[in-house]
């Protein structure tokens, strides 16, 4: 979707409107970086930007209905588009001219292009305004990139900085970075200019280079602990302790879940299917899907353990003076 | 001039003096040198990693009147005014002192103006973590859409305190702990240079106490240097980083292995005279203990050390001791530290904590696998006599069974037809035919159902061709349709002992069982019919027995009726479950 309208762009046919909803920063700020190299290439142009949360939207009605001084067109970045999203009570501090808008919307302005950025993951599609603008401008979905795509894209990234990139190298990088594009385009940037004249980013380069972004999962936790990795719990835990997370909240989350997995076998040998098991249980879906495919298949006998330990636990954080995060690290530390 | 401390003069004033961190310095000399330059970098590291140095260094290298070069040449103005703080493109803003917005957009607002005599205007913004969540956000808006002219670099010891939409907009870079021979090695540098003889012994003991941070060590070093006079030795290297109190502790849990329980308590005498509280000790030593633990689980994690740094002899003390004595000792610390809390004599209390401490039976792995040999000969040997035990058990049942010469034939017919096949107690079966009873059966037969579903599934799986054919108040009848199956469970001592716990649950009497394969029940109950009649005969003419012999003819008699309505009966538990509820005059039985 976006490289045939990137490249629409690149030969210089705009649309009047662009809306670009989304999390994906990166598709946003590239939307934005052809716009204006294919607007630079008739002379320097203008560029405007507001911000939605700090002014009203006549402004930028205002704004792009101004001829522009020297050029043909000017470009006109409208971000936070929060009107077109369902409305947080109390937290509508800009008084918005909808009514405006949406005449606005209807007959655009031949001089200017507008992006709105709506950077949400999903619009109130109900709003008369929302169903407007999705008919008008030229709606552009920044999703996560996810699987093969990532893969993919990285690949690209890599070639356009002349380098390439070993298969095992990109799984890792994604495994600790994630999926935010930018972050990974910054990381990949960097690790280019670390190997220089080398043509090839290898996994050692990677292991060196990254940074470790702190796990904010719970369940990474858990799992380490089930799977035996100490070093990999203790070090999340003490993560999730930097954040500033209570143990124990985290000790009544991971008995949740420890709870939750052993319903989840017992149903199984009575022969549930996992629909069935969140069903009964009356808890998500795909909750119930993670533990019924998860490689690890724990015992019975061990999970009640694990409960009990916790249990205990739970019992001295709450009855012990002395520090109280030491008591769950006893825990993680010691193994099934 | 006044005196400058160690850290301050030899601040590194290039890439090549800067010890450490060879990724981060590669990475961006290749950026200097290639034009690949960013517009924000975000330094995160823990304190003394090098991050304010590198980002000084990075901010001349850039400026630099020579530049793309990858190191600064610290000769042209540029670089001379950037070294001591007059230059007014590189700004320099310590966010802990000015976290507010007004100071953040003061200095923002003027990112728009280009740069007075220099390329790039470059703001270093040290401790940025302090910033507030507004000055996060101004500083952001900037970040989005910087000048070409400006370069970014943040500083922090604590990334995760910021929002996430700034890390992402920046390169980022983890400067790591700088190794101790590193350490050691700028110390011998910074000794030669002002002309101190050196000591590697305490500069050892200096390099390990500042646990990868070089301004850490610059400063105890200077402490030490100024503390010893013309020559350093490592006490006094001890005494300035206040490793003794690590030692003390080593010593301590030495003691604790080699139950010298006097040195443990001089110990902590020794302790106790420098002043130490004994809650807050009780609490290091649960630390030191917690850590020993660490090093044995995690080996990986020494920067979630406390107590005990992560040097040889500790890792080798922590493997003396196994895991579960480690836990046992924190247990105890922790235990008594609870109960210290209601007493004002804490000391006692921790002092009996050791003394118990020292009372726990160290085994060590090794010593385990010594000890295992001779328990594994017993567990062999108890293991023989046990199959031993078993088989006499099986030879006395047999024996029990060929007392009756009928038996014992039909046995050897059925030896003859299954090598391996189950060999019933028919004398046993005999008696019980003798004595069974309709009511008897009748229970077993209403309570079969609920059997069936109590048992464990592997158990109920072996009942599923099986049936109770006949029973007396002592004992039943079970008959199996295949040979296989009657000998599994009479193989099972769990099913058995489980079946008729439950049997006894239900009906309130013990039964023992008897297990039967089919083919063998049919011979058994033919002879009993036969004998039965002939018995019959037998008793008319002798009237002595009279009454005896009435009784076990009503009983016979029953016995064959019942085995007559027994083959007309469909012998399924639903129907005599159902019979029970609804009484036997209502049950039809249509079998179709």
């Amino acid at each position: 979707m976006f490289s045939s309208i990137w490249k629409k762009i690149q030969n210089g046919e705009f649309s009047p409107i662009y809306l670009l909803v989304g999390t994906e920063h990166y598709f946003f700020d590239e939307t934005i970086r052809r716009l204006k190299e294919s607007l630079n290439q008739a002379g320097e142009t203008d560029v405007l930007v507001f911000d939605l949360d700090e002014v009203p939207v006549q402004h930028v009605i205002e704004e792009a209905d101004t001829i522009p001084f020297f050029t043909d067109r000017k470009l006109i970045i409208a971000k936070n588009a929060s009107f077109l999203k369902a409305t947080e009570k109390g937290k509508e501090k800009i008084d918005h001219d909808l009514k405006a808008f949406e005449n606005w919307v209807q007959h655009p302005s031949e001089t200017a292009i507008t992006v709105f950025i709506a950077p949400y993951e999903k619009l109130d599609e109900r709003k008369k305004v929302t169903k407007l603008m999705k008919d008008k401008a030229l709606l552009l979905e920044a999703k996560p990139l996810e699987g093969n795509d990532l893969t993919v894209w990285v690949q690209s990234i890599v070639s356009k900085e002349h380098k390439s990139m070993t298969a095992d190298a990109i799984a890792r990088l994604i495994e600790t970075v994630g999926q935010d594009l930018v972050q990974l385009q910054s990381e990949l940037h960097k690790m280019a200019t670390y190997i220089g004249e080398e043509p090839e980013i290898t996994k050692d380069v990677v292991e060196l280079l990254m940074t470790r972004t702190l796990e904010q999962d719970a369940f990474q936790l858990l799992n380490a602990y089930l799977r035996g990795d100490t070093s990999t719990a203790l070090s999340v835990y003490h993560d999730l302790l930097r954040q500033k997370e209570e143990p124990i909240m985290l000790t009544a989350l991971l008995a949740s879940q420890i709870r939750l997995m052993s319903n989840v076998r017992y149903l199984q040998k009575k022969g549930y299917h996992a629909q069935a098991i969140a069903k009964q249980l009356k808890v998500n879906p795909y909750r119930v899907k993670l533990i019924v495919e998860s490689r690890q298949q724990v015992g019975e006998e061990r999970l009640l353990e694990v409960l009990h330990r916790l249990a205990s636990a739970d019992y001295q954080l709450k009855t012990s003076s002395g520090r109280r995060e030491r008591i769950l690290e006893l825990f993680l530390m010691n193994r099934l | 001039m006044a005196y400058q401390a160690f850290y301050r003069v030899y601040r590194p004033q290039s890439f090549a003096e800067m010890s450490g961190q060879a990724h981060v310095k590669q990475t961006l000399q290749n950026a200097l040198l290639y034009n690949k330059t960013t517009h924000a970098y975000l330094f995160n590291g823990p304190r003394g990693t090098g991050k304010t140095s590198a980002a000084k260094i990075f901010a001349k290298a850039l400026n630099c009147e020579k530049a793309p070069v990858s190191e600064p040449c610290n000769e042209c103005e540029t670089c001379k005014s950037i070294t001591n703080g007059s230059n007014t493109d590189v700004i320099e803003f310590d966010a802990a002192s000015n976290s507010r917005v007004e100071e953040i957009r003061d200095i923002i607002e003027k990112v728009r103006f280009a740069p007075a005599n220099s390329r790039f205007k470059v703001y270093i913004i040290d401790e940025v973590h302090m910033l507030s969540n507004s000055a996060f956000n101004a500083l952001l808006k900037t970040l989005e859409e910087p000048p070409a002219h400006v370069v970014f670099i943040l500083a922090t010891t604590e990334p995760h305190k910021l929002p996430l939409t700034i890390i992402s907009r920046c390169q980022r870079f983890d400067f790591k702990r700088i190794t101790a021979t590193d350490i050691v090695d700028r110390m011998n540098v910074v000794l030669a240079d002002s002309g101190i003889p050196s000591n590697d012994q305490a500069l050892k003991v200096i390099a390990q106490a500042a646990s990868g941070g070089m301004r850490d060590a610059l400063s105890m070093l200077d402490q030490v240097v100024s503390f010893s006079g013309d020559e350093m030795t490592i006490e006094d290297a001890l005494l300035v980083t206040g490793s003794i109190g690590q030692d003390i502790f080593y010593q301590l849990a030495e003691s604790l292995l080699t139950k010298d329980v006097g040195k443990v308590l001089t110990l902590l005498e020794e302790l106790m005279k420098e002043g130490k509280d004994a809650v807050r000790l009780t609490e290091d030593l649960i630390t030191f203990f917690r850590d020993l633990l660490l090093m044995n689980t995690a080996p990986s994690l020494d920067e979630l050390l406390e107590l005990a740094s992560g040097e040889e002899k500790f890792k080798q003390l922590a493997h003396q001791f196994p895991v579960d004595t480690l836990y046992r000792y924190i247990e105890i610390l922790s235990a008594t530290q609870q109960e210290m809390r209601y007493s004002n004599h804490a000391k006692v209390y921790l002092e009996t904590a050791l003394l118990k401490m020292s009372q726990v039976k160290v085994t060590t792995s090794q010593q385990a696998a010594v000890d295992l040999g001779p328990f594994e000969e017993k567990i062999a040997q108890l293991e023989r006599t046990v199959i031993a035990l078993e088989q006499q058990l099986k030879q006395g049942i047999a024996t029990n069974g060929a007392q009756t010469p009928q038996a014992s034939e039909s046995q050897k017919r059925q030896r003859l037809r299954t090598q391996t096949g189950f060999k019933a107690p028919s004398g046993r079966i005999q008696e019980v035919l003798k004595t069974a009873t309709k009511q008897d059966i009748q229970l077993i037969k209403s309570h079969w159902p609920t059997i069936m579903t109590q048992l464990q599934k592997s158990h109920a799986a072996l009942l599923n061709e099986a049936e109770p054919v006949a029973a007396s108040t002592g004992a039943f009848v079970l008959k199996f349709k295949y040979d296989i199956h009657c000998q599994m469970a009479a193989d099972n001592q769990t099913f058995s002992s489980a079946f008729s716990q439950l049997l006894m649950n239900l009906t309130g009497k013990m039964y023992e069982i008897l297990f039967v394969p089919e083919e063998a029940w049919m011979k058994i109950r033919e002879e009993f019919i036969r004998n039965k009649g002939l018995k019959a005969t037998d008793t008319d003419s002798d009237s002595d027995a009279a009454s005896e012999t009435s009784e076990t003819e009503q009983a016979a008699d029953e016995m064959l009726s019942f085995m007559q309505e027994e083959k007309a009966a469909t012998e399924d538990p639903l129907i005599v479950e159902a019979e029970k509820l609804f009484g036997k005059e209502f049950v039809e039985i249509h079998d179709d």
